[in-house]
């Protein structure tokens, strides 16, 4: 027994040596929620976006700088009338070394258009109306009607490529094992914990991705997982709470990546009475003093908005119409009374409990709107069942947490545009305006960006007026990473919540 | 009495009896509206404007703290008087029954007590709205069976002694017989079994709430103040001490002057 003490004790520190060895290339990555799924057409949230960013890749990709990056696709032209969509493919390898051709472009389209399947952008996609694939390397859409945010929409992590032959196999299996043509590949879910992918080798960038392997743990308390990264069992978390951002950056081990993209606002059922009317929408925007809302829920980190939530920069963005709201108790009251509800009403605000942002700002909202004699009964349930909710419309009105999902100004439709489908995550349930559906149609097919410019200054003016939804403020939406993590890029604006793409260039030392 | 010569247990009833007085009063001596957010003092120590800091919201922690024990006292109080009457007429009809009915009553008391508490309290709270009412009947449905083993026991303890034996040869009906004969006579194990019950309704009641299932927020409560302080660690960490402190001393001092009582209650130990 005591001769072979040594010899365990040498085989363990070889085997200690050995994973340090490995350590090196390995990365954690805390998330903030453990994805629903992993199938490739559903917007599974940040989460599963940032996991299915580091296996897939589509035709083109948002990438660090906000840009449209080539990706499988090295190049594309639109037509003047942007009616059709020229793709020519690279040389690039899925993961089980079959390369990527164009018809697997068109099943992975295919699949997406499929009325009876799930993909999550289905509605925004289905404008393409013909694909044809000329050669093995050549893909050319044809659309039914011209749109300039058509190749937006294919850059989502919702527009991934994936076989044909992985479909044909695994249509109707959810837990199927993803393959794509990303620099990861997928190599293990253990429910609970984590998902691990592996370097792809084949990765048609030469010599990336630098990391090996990288776990993405699942951490769904904030708290946890801050402390998880503090104390090294990860080297880079998302969604850091905004009151822990100032003592993760006094830490000298710690970098705190900071983005504003996200925008904190409200969704009114317009099917419920008072909400109905737009001077309460507007007796709102005007009685909600911002500053409450950001130092309360969001510890001061946050910049006030006083319009429609358009950033800087984006088209649409009016200095003008930014400021279009202020502070003002007794206009709102003047409102109210305008309305019909000198007295306020009670409503139901449907938030939830799970993340703490939410739940607060719903607190503040409460206490603000108590000022114009609105009494506010708060709904907080698990993040789940505020998402069923809001499926079914089931409020009154709900806190808002979300930004536009492409950077083209046709992220608008999303939250304002009537339609067949009335109930959506984003909108105001059964809010349809004629005039405002005809001007997002007509920004969604004009080339002509000056054109293109008044039409979306035009929109914004009737949103102002109806204010359909109401915004409070640009929230920090931060990553944190140990000092020896580079290359990881928090997105700029809206595409903080697809940053998962910059996986590839990230590095450990 | 002895019980009054131990002085953990007059500390205690010192304790239970502050609790009760501030549940009654504490609106009355709060300093703050407990509701009044104040963004230009979020997460502060103490002060003289706020003598035990201020939350994440900038509204005062001790008024918090007096108003946040009446939801918890309520609670507490109502959910053991709902286990002590369910509890106790399962518990006679498990002792004193028709033989089939008794037995049948005592093994489905026996599956509910093979369930964990906050396990029960989770689906239940799942299912229904949270506030006062539902938390409370959720948590008296809870120890319902806990009530009904106790007054079983005493129950039959009691019906072989020979009063219960002479209301029966006059003559006297099953209700007449219970109320006068045996209730009388099993009290005393049913008022220790409703002290150690109220302590546990408050913390089934603070866990609940800790996890953001109990008392609505913006209304306090302690298990959800201390379920919110769990976040600020780091920027006001006695945020958590006061809410816990408060907790813990109520629910100690309950649980000794049980102890107590039930020394005092019961003869064998008081012989000693």
């Amino acid at each position: 027994m005591k001769r072979l003490l040594p010899l365990a004790l040498a085989t363990a520190l070889m085997s200690v040596a050995a994973s340090m060895a490995q350590a090196a290339d390995t990365l954690y990555f805390g998330l903030s929620a453990e994805p629903s799924t992993l199938d490739s057409v559903i917007q599974p949230g940040t989460a599963g976006r940032t996991v299915k960013l580091a296996i897939h890749r589509g035709l083109v990709n948002y990438g660090v700088d906000g840009k449209i990056s080539p990706e499988l696709a090295e190049r594309y032209e639109i037509s003047p009338d942007a009616t059709q969509i020229t793709f020519h493919l690279r040389d690039a390898t899925f993961h089980d070394g079959s390369p990527v051709t164009s018809a697997d472009v068109k099943a992975s389209l295919e699949r997406i258009l499929d009325p009876a399947g799930k993909a999550s952008f289905r509605n925004e996609l289905s404008i393409i109306s013909k694909i044809d694939t000329p050669d093995a390397k050549t893909v050319v859409l044809t659309l039914s009607k011209p749109s300039v945010s058509l190749v937006d929409y294919l850059a989502l992590p919702e527009s991934v490529i994936v076989p044909a032959a992985w479909i044909k196999q695994n249509a109707g299996n959810p837990n199927a094992s993803p393959i794509g043509a990303g620099p990861f590949k997928f190599v293990s879910w253990t429910r609970g914990r984590e998902i691990l992918v592996q370097k792809y080798a084949g990765f048609y960038k030469k010599g990336k991705p630098y990391l090996d392997e990288v776990h993405y743990v699942f951490y769904p308390d904030e708290n946890t997982r801050v402390n998880a990264l503090k104390s090294g069992d990860v080297d880079i978390i998302e969604y850091v709470p905004a009151k822990d951002v100032a003592s993760l950056k006094k830490d000298p081990e710690i970098k705190v990546l900071q983005m504003q993209g996200p925008f904190m606002g409200l969704q009114f059922n317009t099917k419920f009475e008072p909400f109905s009317k737009p001077e309460v929408r507007q007796a709102i925007a005007y009685a909600v003093d911002r500053s409450v809302i950001i130092n309360t829920a969001f510890n001061g980190l946050g910049t006030p908005i006083w319009g429609v939530a358009i950033p800087e920069g984006y088209m649409g963005y009016d200095p003008a119409k930014a400021n279009f709201y202020k502070h003002d108790v007794e206009k709102a009251k003047e409102l109210m009374k305008k309305a019909g509800y000198p007295d306020g009403f009670e409503a139901r605000l449907l938030a939830t409990s799970q993340y703490s942002f939410h739940q607060n700002t719903a607190v503040a909202l409460q206490s603000e709107l108590a000022k114009i004699g609105i009494k506010v009964k708060l709904d907080l349930p698990d993040w789940a069942t505020r998402m069923g909710k809001a499926a079914a419309a089931d409020y009154d009105f709900t806190v808002l947490g979300s930004l536009g999902e492409i950077t083209d100004a046709d992220w608008l439709s999303n939250y304002y545009y009537g339609g067949d489908k009335l109930v959506r995550t984003n909108n105001s349930p059964y809010f349809n305006d004629a005039k405002i559906n005809e001007l997002l149609d007509k920004g969604r097919a004009t080339v002509d960006k000056a054109e293109r410019e008044k039409i979306y200054a035009q929109f914004v003016d009737r949103a102002l007026e109806l204010a359909p939804l109401d915004y409070f403020m640009w929230r920090d939406q931060s990553y944190a990473e140990r000092k020896n993590v580079t290359g990881f890029t928090n997105m700029p604006g809206f595409l903080t919540f697809q940053s998962g793409y910059s996986i590839e260039d990230t590095k450990i030392k | 009495m002895r019980m009054s010569r131990r002085p953990g247990v007059l500390a205690s009833a010192a304790i239970v009896v502050l609790v009760i007085l501030v549940a009654l009063i504490g609106p009355l001596i709060a300093p703050h509206n407990p509701l009044l957010i104040n963004q230009n003092a979020v997460n502060q120590g103490s002060s003289a404007t706020y003598l035990l800091g201020t939350d994440e919201f900038g509204r005062d922690i001790l008024s918090r703290l007096l108003y946040g024990i009446r939801p918890t006292i309520a609670v507490a109080a109502l959910s053991t008087l709902i286990a002590a009457i369910g509890g106790t007429a399962l518990g006679i009809v498990g002792a004193y029954g028709r033989p089939a009915i008794a037995a049948f009553v005592m093994r489905v008391v026996d599956i509910m007590l093979s369930f964990p508490p906050i396990l029960l309290a989770l689906l239940a709270v799942g299912f229904w709205q949270s506030g006062i009412a539902s938390l409370s009947v959720v948590i008296g449905l809870i120890f319902i069976p806990h009530f009904a083993r106790v007054a079983q026991s005493a129950t039959l303890q009691v019906i072989r002694q020979e009063y219960v034996e002479a209301e029966h040869a006059m003559g006297a009906r099953a209700m007449r017989v219970v109320g006068r004969a045996i209730l009388p006579n099993i009290l005393s194990p049913l008022v220790v079994q409703a002290t150690l019950t109220i302590a546990a309704a408050i913390l089934l009641e603070s866990g609940l709430s800790f996890l953001g299932l109990g008392i609505i927020p913006p209304d306090p409560s302690w298990g959800q103040m201390i379920g919110t302080a769990r976040g600020y660690l780091n920027q006001n960490p006695m945020y958590v001490v006061w809410p816990s402190l408060c907790l813990a001393l109520t629910v100690l001092a309950i649980n000794i002057l049980g102890d107590a009582l039930r020394d005092h209650l019961d003869p064998r130990l008081r012989q000693e």
